[in-house]
């Protein structure tokens, strides 16, 4: 399905001055998780791609979400197995980011990994890991939106890899003398958050 | 269109929350002024992503509950403003319920009518192109008329592990 805005020339008068590099340079400030989508096929590859893009969107029933260029090479061959596990990488497997963001299929040489529940491969080390079953997949623009069915999730070990403006960091806590109350201050839309229901306004 | 769910309700809440919570996010209020009344509405969301170059489009999800979204998405034009590391407050006045919620909040008006919150590290002046429904949730896909970057260095806000914190470059 194709939900590409329709009235595209209108649109593209409106958006005519936002060049890639413009957009690039203004969505960098936003600061993102990393994320591992690995699969494996019938002949044993395992296959992966990185995307900054992952996301929680529905509670109940649990689906998770994530964009992906339509100039991915490895995101045709997964799509093709309707499953996946999104691994969210940890603060020291940088170097696990760069060898997956690689071309090839040498990308997973050296990263152990065990297969997990849907046989796909969980790397050893990241945060957490979402098994997905694809329950809808959307072209939007240049990007595919990938909605994932979660059959099984498991917290891993460390602290999260954040990426922001091109360069990888670590989320850093603000010390602040907060209140208890603090917590219906939390992003409401977001259903991984703790935060109270019917909060949401 | 509804992406409806296949897999087996085997995932409880607290552990969706629990694995999710090690998923770090940035923090953005969307926000806009009722043509009729001139009033603002807004509201914070922790999924706000870049989704296309070309068109240039961005999206969020908001739970299909929320009562903040319609009468923020019937202006037709709203603005996101991209939360730095000193706008928890920003983040608490707008996650209240209630009306008038930017009473609190310092903003100005653009020139497309929507409120840029001071402060943020960049404004998006958006229209909603699509929006669809998945789960308890509905995604907007939102075409970007304008963008907007503050001056000066930026520490964006981060929401993660159930907390509030900022960027810390990697050594």
């Amino acid at each position: 399905m194709d939900i590409t805005p329709t009235n595209t020339t209108a649109l593209a008068d409106v958006t005519a001055d936002i060049t890639p590099g413009y957009y690039r340079q203004i969505l960098g400030k936003l600061p993102t998780g990393v994320t591992a989508i690995t699969g494996i096929n019938d002949d044993d590859e395992k296959l992966g791609l990185v995307v900054g893009t992952f996301q929680s969107l529905s509670l109940d029933p649990p689906l998770v979400m994530f964009c992906v260029d339509k100039s991915s090479s490895s995101w045709p061959k997964l799509r093709k197995l309707q499953k996946f596990t999104a691994n969210i990488l940890a603060d020291d497997q940088i170097a696990i980011c760069k060898s997956l963001s690689r071309k090839g299929p040498q990308k997973f040489e050296g990263l152990p990994c065990t297969p997990g529940p849907l046989g796909t491969p969980h790397l050893h080390g990241a945060t957490a890991y979402i098994d997905c079953q694809v329950t809808a997949e959307v072209v939007v623009g240049d990007h595919y939106m990938v909605v994932g069915a979660v059959t099984n999730m498991e917290e891993g070990s460390g602290d999260a890899l954040l990426f922001r403006a091109g360069k990888f960091g670590q989320y850093l806590p603000i010390e602040i003398p907060s209140p208890e109350s603090a917590a219906p201050a939390a992003p409401q839309t977001v259903p991984a958050k703790p935060v109270p229901t019917g909060s949401a306004s | 269109m509804t992406a409806t769910a296949i897999a087996p309700r085997t995932i409880d809440s607290g552990t969706y929350r629990a694995v999710m919570r090690h998923l770090p996010t940035g923090v953005a209020a969307v926000c806009s002024t009722d043509r009729v009344t001139g009033a603002q509405n807004g509201m914070i969301v922790g999924t706000f992503a870049s989704l296309s170059m070309e068109p240039a489009l961005v999206t969020f999800s908001v739970m299909h509950s929320s009562t903040s979204w319609p009468r923020i998405a019937q202006a037709g034009t709203f603005s996101v403003s991209l939360l730095a590391e000193d706008q928890q407050q920003v983040c608490r006045a707008l996650s209240a319920k209630g009306e008038d919620k930017l009473s609190s909040v310092a903003w100005s008006e653009s020139e497309w009518g929507t409120p840029h919150l001071h402060g943020s590290l960049a404004w998006f002046d958006c229209r909603v192109e699509q929006q669809f429904t998945a789960g308890d949730h509905v995604v907007v896909i939102a075409s970007v008329l304008d963008m907007t970057p503050a001056q000066g260095p930026s520490t964006p806000l981060i929401f993660h592990g159930g907390r509030f914190g900022s960027f810390r470059e990697a050594a």
